[in-house]
């Protein structure tokens, strides 16, 4: 019990041989047992013949390892056919590294009692030691089982394969069909999936008008497996499982910005959006929401980066030259091949459909950017929990690669019930810019409103989106008696605050103009005065020499007389003063 | 390797017209043994000149596969022409009987 217990634990004990099939081989996390058998069972149509002899040429081309695939109910010419019809290396066909044995029962061949799968089983054999197989497909066992037409020999002969399987060695594949989506219980499958060591469940409903394919692994005997049901789809390419994994949520949130093609967008977003996020822009349409997606790719591809574009609404050339009448030019980013535009009908293709050519096409592309243009229309078909899924998924695969998404929907945010899809979709998304049309004025403007951007103070603040032959811009918005203006009206009160503005500016240089007169007219008085001044000073200077110079007069006179008349008391003080004189002007002394 | 069972030379029961008969079986397992055994009564009783040709797919699997056969037993009427394939372990013989006349 404990070491079963340990080998269904741990994988280690199993080992796998790769199917080729994209998808499938990570939901069996690493692909079906190797050297042991596996059921592949389905409804006609689902698939299983094409998945077995894709996974067949898979192991011929990649793994060296040949093959014999025995056809029980086709004959192999019809599945060489089908083969051609996919793009495919059918090199290994050509070279007999895989071979074809038709065991089917011709109508024409009668049957009288049992027969077993002895004689096949030996001619098999033989062939696959003669080619040195290492992989056999027994394809249709349910035509083989309807013959025996008896529980007891059906049960016999599943044994009997099984254990020529197990003494062969050979890895197989053993697809048969089930009308049910119950296959658990049906006989003989319940004795063969019992048998097997692993069983994968293949079905093909019609839902709406669109057929969906889904595949779903019901067992693994000593490995675990991804439960869930994956869609499934037959491509160009053959058959892909589109799966994401559960380590995909497990990624490390970005912190780099990616500028989303528009200025003014970026700074409203404190830079633009986070690598790796996801963005709705949503509104109705001719809001817009394709030139902004225009503006964001051209962005992306001017930085170098490889963006996947998948148009719904038209075809990549009237993308293109559309774009160009507001000056976004995708068509050198086409050339460069940076740019990869998909342009699908959206016309009854089911969600997983899209969404497996979407996965194919980032294999292929490995962008950095994608644009789904617009998703409500590859999520139209299939009902509301596929579409979800299938969003779910492109999300999971878009955040494990580090893809900057964009995506539009058609939302009408005023009936937000109408459709809950786009609901959903608006949860998901990391930032959501919505798209309006005002009229106002015999006008319609467009406005752009974020209304949520994760891990951002995003600017609430309703602005004008502006088309034109230079690009793409945002402008403001003006509040009138609460009513958003824009396009004329905006004009308008533009030019009145314009003006207003002129005015004051206007006021403001005559102000100034005014108080340099004043202070020019204050300095010229200054000046006026200060020459007043030095007159004054000069006059005062005059007068004191003026008197001065009488006073000498007066005192020589004085001197003259007294000495004519005699000295006298008078006379000494006089003398004195004299002697003072005489030393500043000594020239004048005698 | 491949086990013949010859009768007479060109001799049979059923008026001049020649019987070329090939039993494919898979070494003794119970559906081949029982087809053996039956086919055997069935020439006993009316075709009792056939040419009975069997072939042991356990020992020449490459002859069933050029052959294309595949199921076991399987018993083919080479001759008279057209070729007939008749699957199973031969249990009804009176069916086989008619089968490979007709």
């Amino acid at each position: 019990m404990d070491t079963r217990r340990k080998a269904a634990k741990t994988d280690a004990g199993v080992a796998k041989a790769s199917t080729g099939v994209l998808g499938l081989d990570e939901i069996l996390l690493g692909g079906i047992p190797s050297r042991r058998t596996t059921l592949l069972l389905g409804g006609p149509g689902a698939g299983k013949t094409v998945l077995a002899l894709q996974s067949l040429l898979h192991a011929a081309e990649l793994h060296q390892e040949p093959g014999v695939f025995v056809a029980f109910e086709e004959n192999s010419d019809r599945i060489l056919q089908n083969a051609n019809g996919f793009d495919w290396n059918t090199t290994a066909l050509q070279d007999g590294r895989v071979v074809f044995m038709d065991a089917g029962i011709s109508s024409a061949d009668a049957q009288v009692g049992a027969f077993d799968l002895e004689g096949l089983l030996a001619a098999i054999g033989a062939k696959a030691g003669e080619i040195g197989a290492k992989r056999v497909v027994f394809d249709g066992i349910d035509m083989l089982l309807g013959l025996l037409n008896d529980a007891v020999a059906e049960r016999r002969e599943v044994l009997r394969l099984n254990a020529w399987l197990a003494r062969t060695g050979l890895t197989g594949i053993v697809t048969g069909k089930s009308q049910s989506d119950q296959p658990q219980s049906l006989e003989p499958y319940e004795f063969l999936q019992f048998m097997a060591d692993c069983v994968v469940y293949l079905h093909r409903r019609i839902s709406g008008r669109t057929s969906e394919r889904g595949l779903r692994v019901l067992k693994y005997r000593g490995s675990g497996f991804f439960e869930n049901e994956c869609p499934l789809s037959i491509g160009p390419h053959g058959v892909t499982v589109a799966f994401q994994g559960r380590a995909a949520t497990s990624r490390g949130a970005s912190t780099t910005r990616i500028s989303s093609g528009i200025q003014r967008l970026d700074a409203m977003l404190e830079g633009g959006f986070y690598r790796g996020s996801t963005v709705l822009v949503s509104g109705n349409p001719g809001t817009a929401k394709t030139s902004l997606c225009g503006a964001f790719t051209d962005a992306a591809c001017a930085r170098g980066e490889r963006v996947l574009y998948v148009g719904l609404d038209e075809s990549g050339n009237e993308l293109v030259r559309n774009l160009k009448s507001i000056d976004v030019n995708l068509e050198p980013h086409q050339k460069r091949g940076v740019l990869r535009i998909h342009s699908p009908s959206a016309v009854a293709t089911s969600p997983q459909e899209h969404f497996v050519a979407i996965q194919r096409l980032i294999e292929d592309h490995q962008p950095e950017v994608l644009v789904v243009d617009p998703l409500s229309a590859v999520l139209k078909y299939g009902g509301e929990s596929l579409a979800m899924e299938m969003w779910l998924r492109l999300r999971y695969l878009c955040e494990e690669r580090q893809i900057t998404t964009m995506v539009t929907s058609l939302l009408d945010v005023a009936n937000p019930d109408s459709e809950s899809t786009d609901v959903q979709v608006s949860t998901v998304a990391d930032t959501w810019i919505h798209l309006t049309y005002t009229a106002r004025g015999g006008e319609r403007n467009r406005a752009l409103t974020i209304i949520k951007s994760r891990g951002t103070q995003n600017s609430n603040q309703v602005r004008e989106l502006v088309l034109s032959k230079e690009g793409i811009s945002l402008a403001d918005v003006y509040l009138a008696e609460g009513e958003v203006l824009m396009g004329s009206a905006r004009w308008e009160k533009e030019l009145t605050e314009s003006t207003r503005n002129e005015q004051r500016v206007r006021e403001i240089a005559k102000r100034q103009r005014q108080l340099e007169l004043a202070k020019s007219e204050i300095e010229a008085q200054i000046q006026v005065l200060q020459q007043r001044l030095e007159l004054q000073r000069l006059e005062l200077e005059n007068i004191v020499l003026d008197q001065e110079a009488e006073l000498r007069q007066d005192r020589e006179r004085h001197a003259g007389l007294s000495g004519r008349r005699g000295a006298d008391p008078g006379a000494i003080h006089a003398k004195r003063t004299g002697a003072k004189r005489a030393g500043r002007k000594p020239e004048t002394k005698k | 390797m491949t086990r013949m069972q010859n009768s007479a030379n060109g001799q049979n029961t059923t008026g001049g017209v020649e019987y070329h008969f090939r039993l494919y079986v898979a070494g003794n397992s119970p559906n081949s043994a029982r087809a053996r055994e039956n086919l055997k009564r069935i020439c006993e009783a009316k075709y009792r000149d056939a040419r009975i040709e069997t072939i042991d797919v356990t020992e020449d699997p490459r002859r069933c596969l050029e052959d294309g056969v595949l199921v076991t037993p399987t018993l083919v009427r080479v001759l008279p022409r057209p070729c007939k394939r008749i699957i199973g372990d031969l249990s009804d013989r009176e069916s086989v009987a008619g089968l490979l006349a007709g």
